[in-house]
């Protein structure tokens, strides 16, 4: 009994990130959620007793996810450069930039509601600690030559937000060009030669299987 | 009739401020009536839908941006100098009065890319808004080209894209913690110079002005 309440919880959380996604946050109602899983609004609020609590934990949940996809990447194994392409290409909008399309309406909630930018804060300090880890790892064992791991963490990073919100809002830029920008900043930052700097996936086959 | 114009602005300014207090989705006609201290049908008046209202406010508040750039940055000084300036006003402290707050600036973009995500109308406005915004450093960067102050490896559009890509990163991240203004405007003077092949020594000096 226990065991099928625990299912029903995260079925329900999963069935509200597709929600939010299309709806976006301010438009997804318990109902929504509801429909989308054949139950009825009753069930859902048996689990959250309210909108609020629901988008909250669909956060957590979502965020939770990222992690679990971020863990997989960093520790699947290869080059310090095989491993930090393996987390990236979970991090970028190159591939299916539909999972940004939930933060971008969770950064603006988080302006207002201080545990979703706990959420919001907690997740982007893992991703950083995991690539800078990842950055350091490489210059340890001589792969990659970088000065600041932080500062270059940072900047990929940055870079990334912001073209995941070009990506995302405008459509602007081409999935193939934006690699190749993502893939000349790793270079940079990590005293590559543009060829070395390349995820070495490229075909990314095993890496979209953990996505 | 005559004061027609500046009711508008007083309406689009009492938006602005409900649509970063409240988000986007939460700013209602009726608030934002009650916030210019008009009546809703003043408001309906001069812009008949919401959609129509908010889609100003983002256009207004770009607009601004680009008029309050070109008078606080000297068009004669070198294009250096004035990339450097836009990058310290896109980070800037909001203590100069002339500067709207860090905060309030960026939490108004955070709404509108959110609200943007799901409307079609609004995206053709992230198009045009980008554009407008692009345009300084584009300008900046071709005439630095032209005079053989910069040697950039990549194409002006590219460049001016990974730079506002890397502003409105770093932007999120002030903005919801983690990062601050002043770190936020050292990396963003370390990418410029990186992108533009600027000299070791103008890198130095630059960096004492931050």
């Amino acid at each position: 009994m226990r065991k099928n309440v625990e299912v029903r919880r995260e079925e329900i959380l999963a069935a509200a990130v597709e929600q939010v996604r299309e709806r976006g946050l301010d438009a997804t109602r318990v109902i929504d959620v509801a429909r989308a899983l054949g139950v009825s609004k009753a069930l859902v609020h048996y689990h959250f007793d309210s909108k609020e609590k629901l988008l909250a934990a669909t956060f957590t949940y979502a965020a939770q996810r990222d992690l679990d996809s971020l863990d997989r990447a960093s520790s699947s194994g290869g080059t310090a450069l095989m491993r930090l392409w393996a987390v990236l290409d979970v991090y970028a909008p190159t591939g299916d930039a539909s999972g940004w399309v939930l933060w971008i309406d969770g950064w603006a909630a988080a302006l207002r509601d201080e545990q979703l930018r706990t959420v919001v804060r907690d997740l982007d300090r893992r991703w950083k600690e995991s690539i800078a880890a990842l950055i350091r790892d490489g210059v340890e064992s001589g792969e990659f030559s970088c000065d600041d791991p932080d500062g270059a963490t940072w900047r990929i990073t940055a870079l990334l937000d912001g073209l995941a919100v070009q990506q995302v809002v405008r459509g602007g830029v081409s999935a193939p060009r934006l690699r190749a920008w993502v893939e000349s900043e790793v270079a940079r930052e990590l005293g590559l030669t543009p060829e070395h700097g390349q995820n070495p996936a490229i075909d990314s086959s095993q890496v979209r299987s953990l996505c | 009739m005559h004061e027609g114009p500046d009711r508008r602005t007083l309406i689009l300014d009492a938006a602005r401020d409900v649509v970063c207090e409240r988000g986007v989705d939460a700013a209602r006609m009726a608030d934002i009536a009650e916030r210019a201290d008009v009546s809703l049908g003043l408001v309906q008046h001069y812009f008949r839908h919401r959609d129509r209202l908010l889609a100003e406010v983002f256009s207004l508040e770009s607009e601004r941006i680009t008029v309050r750039w070109r008078s606080l940055v000297d068009p004669d000084a070198d294009p250096l100098t004035r990339l450097f300036e836009y990058l310290r006003l896109c980070a800037r402290e909001g203590t100069d009065p002339s500067v709207r707050s860090f905060r309030l600036t960026w939490s108004l973009w955070l709404e509108f890319w959110s609200k943007a995500n799901r409307d079609a109308a609004l995206r053709e406005e992230v198009a045009a808004i980008y554009r407008e915004f692009s345009a300084p450093f584009s300008e900046a960067i071709t005439e630095g080209i032209e005079r053989g102050m910069f040697a950039p490896k990549g194409a002006v559009p590219d460049i001016v894209d990974r730079l506002v890509s890397l502003i409105d990163g770093l932007a999120i991240r002030t903005l919801l913690g983690g990062m601050d203004q002043h770190r936020m405007l050292w990396l963003l003077v370390d990418c410029l110079c990186i992108e533009l092949g600027v000299p070791d020594e103008q890198v130095k000096s630059l960096r004492q002005r931050i």
